[in-house]
């Protein structure tokens, strides 16, 4: 318990009189990888928004490293060492790959009010924004527009955005989402890379890189926790193969 | 530095150097009328360029930036009425006026986007119009007539050095402008216009810099509102009506909303046109002469939905993302 990095202390969320988060109590511990698994519709972006700070719970408490953050704004908790990736695409289309990392290095400069001098060949914001692509492997890309990309480029690109600011915790909504089998392959690579530098809460629906990656797992259905394991313990929780795995595969 | 800016702002800089040698044009031909025109081309360029610090590079579609223009031709009119003429001092309260309202405003305005953002500052920019309209002390509805501000150095009476007042002035404007398109600041702000969630998720807060972007275009706006004073000899509500603020939007998008030169290029446009087109429908056809906004309103709305970046995009490099372009 002392080295939980995230905890959420009876998190509820109401949209009206639907329950989207119902009563969630989590424990991500400090440098595992954490997947968040459950049909569609069970709430897991709608958790991971509250996490991020998109959306605010109408009940319960949030704790990054034991510190609340439960009405943090998103730029805070940015700033406070969350990444996240979103479902859908979210980087800047008028960029270039290099220019998006450009911007998330200036952030983490945090030199931002500067008026005067040109950011986009400033040496030092270009050596730490190839870093950032590095980091993904996608340093080959840096010139190109991002409007471009392949979906599958622009995943990782979107990834490399998410680590950009060195977080104690990545939220990676659904990586794979669109992506073909050759980019999954990579990105479950670059994930599991990852592991030890840093804390990720990972949603996916493909169970063969759920499996591969993760060391813990935790099953939402419709709003609320129903088990929480390792890989090996869920396959064999006969409440999450009736309410998951049985009837949804 | 300096030379990179040459190089990235070719257009620009060519108009700037055209503006400067307008004058002996018009004294070679006799043509005086024409530095008056191209003053006030000057002038509403330089306020469209500073609304577009927040509408083409920010994405915040500002209704009503000539508010800020008027703020700062009554700050000029109201302080030679108490009589206050340094021209320095004028510019010095416009400035500092034009920032606290700015501040004030884009305050509250920025916590809204889309539609309401523009309804919201229409309905500001509206207020400040009635406020001084009811304003009998000053003239009200009839406005108030003053001398040209008192520039200690430059007495705007001897021929030219208002032009030049204005086109310095210009020039200022300019450089300031694309020394911030291209810093952190401008990058983010036009980081904010293309994505503003990953712009938060990166651990900035867009509200901050919309507001210092809403700041710098309300005070490029205000100088221009009270050198527009002078040049006018006169200060009234009209300066801030709301067709104004619809004008500098039509500038900014006829010249291409992406482009630093843009608004430059469309106030140009625009105002020749304006000037230029009752003549030239007089020649052709006579009978519907009175009416040449016909003509003027098809033309804007074909360049917008034909020429999407505006005249600087069919110019060239509009499929070119903005800091890759050769000219900026």
């Amino acid at each position: 318990m002392t080295s939980s990095i995230l905890e959420l202390r009876s998190v509820k969320k109401k949209f009206g009189a639907l329950t989207a988060t119902d009563n969630v109590s989590l424990n991500i511990q400090k440098g595992e990888i954490h997947a968040l698994i459950g049909p569609n519709g069970a709430g897991k972006t709608t958790l991971i928004s509250q996490i991020f700070g998109n959306l605010t719970p109408d009940f319960g408490e949030i704790l990054l490293d034991g510190k609340n953050i439960t009405n943090t704004s998103v730029s805070n908790r940015a700033l406070l060492g969350i990444g996240r990736s979103f479902q859908i695409s979210n980087v800047l289309m008028d960029f270039s790959v290099l220019e998006n990392a450009i911007v998330a290095k200036i952030s983490h400069s945090r030199k931002t009010f500067r008026f005067f001098k040109p950011a986009f060949n400033d040496p030092d914001l270009i050596d730490g924004g190839l870093a950032i692509l590095k980091r993904v492997g996608i340093e080959h890309m840096a010139d190109r527009n991002v409007s471009d990309l392949a979906h599958g480029e622009r995943r990782l690109l979107e990834l490399a955005l998410a680590l950009a600011m060195q977080p104690v915790l990545v939220l990676l909504d659904e990586p794979m989402a669109g992506a073909g089998p050759e980019d999954t392959v990579f990105m479950t690579k670059v994930i599991a890379g990852l592991k030890g530098d840093t804390t990720i809460l990972l949603i996916e629906h493909d169970m063969d890189v759920v499996f591969q990656l993760a060391e813990r797992i935790s099953v939402l259905v419709e709003g609320a926790v129903i088990a929480s394991g390792s890989p090996n313990e869920i396959s064999n929780n006969t409440l999450v193969r009736e309410a998951y795995l049985g009837s949804d595969e | 530095m300096i030379l990179d800016l040459l190089k990235k702002f070719t257009t620009l800089w060519v108009i700037l150097f055209l503006l400067a040698l307008f004058p002996i044009f018009t004294a070679a031909f006799d043509l005086p009328f024409w530095n008056d025109v191209v003053m006030r081309i000057m002038l509403l360029g330089m306020a469209a360029m500073g609304l577009n610090i927040v509408f083409g590079f920010g994405g915040m579609v500002s209704f009503g930036h000539a508010a800020f223009m008027g703020i700062g031709a009554y700050c000029a009119g109201i302080s030679q009425y108490y009589g206050m003429d340094n021209g320095w001092y004028q510019l010095l309260i416009s400035v500092i006026t034009c920032g606290i309202l700015g501040l004030v405003i884009g305050f509250l305005a920025l916590r809204t986007s889309g539609i309401y953002f523009i309804m919201i500052t229409l309905a500001f920019a509206q207020m400040l119009y009635f406020f001084f309209v009811s304003l009998e002390q000053f003239g009200g509805d009839d406005g108030l007539i003053m001398d040209r501000s008192d520039f200690i150095f430059i007495d705007l009476y001897e021929p030219l050095r208002l032009y030049y007042l204005i086109f310095l002035t210009l020039v200022f404007v300019s450089i300031v402008l694309m020394l911030l398109i291209r810093s952190r600041f401008g990058v983010i702000l036009q980081a904010i216009k293309s994505n503003e969630n990953r712009v938060e998720a990166m651990g900035l807060n867009p509200l901050k810099f919309k507001i210092t972007g809403y700041v710098i275009s309300a005070v490029i706006c205000g100088v221009s509102g009270c050198l527009f004073a002078s040049w006018q000899e006169f200060v009234s509500p009209d300066i801030m009506h709301w067709t104004r603020s619809g004008d500098l939007m039509i500038i900014i998008i006829l010249g291409g909303l992406t482009y630093v030169a843009g608004p430059l290029v469309g106030a140009i446009v625009f105002l020749l046109l304006e000037e230029l087109l009752p003549d030239l429908l007089h020649v052709v056809f006579p009978s519907i002469a009175e009416n040449w906004m016909i003509i003027f309103g098809p033309l804007l709305i074909a360049v917008v939905l034909f020429g999407k970046g505006g005249l600087m995009g069919v110019v060239g490099n509009r499929f070119t993302r903005p800091a890759a372009r050769k000219d900026q």
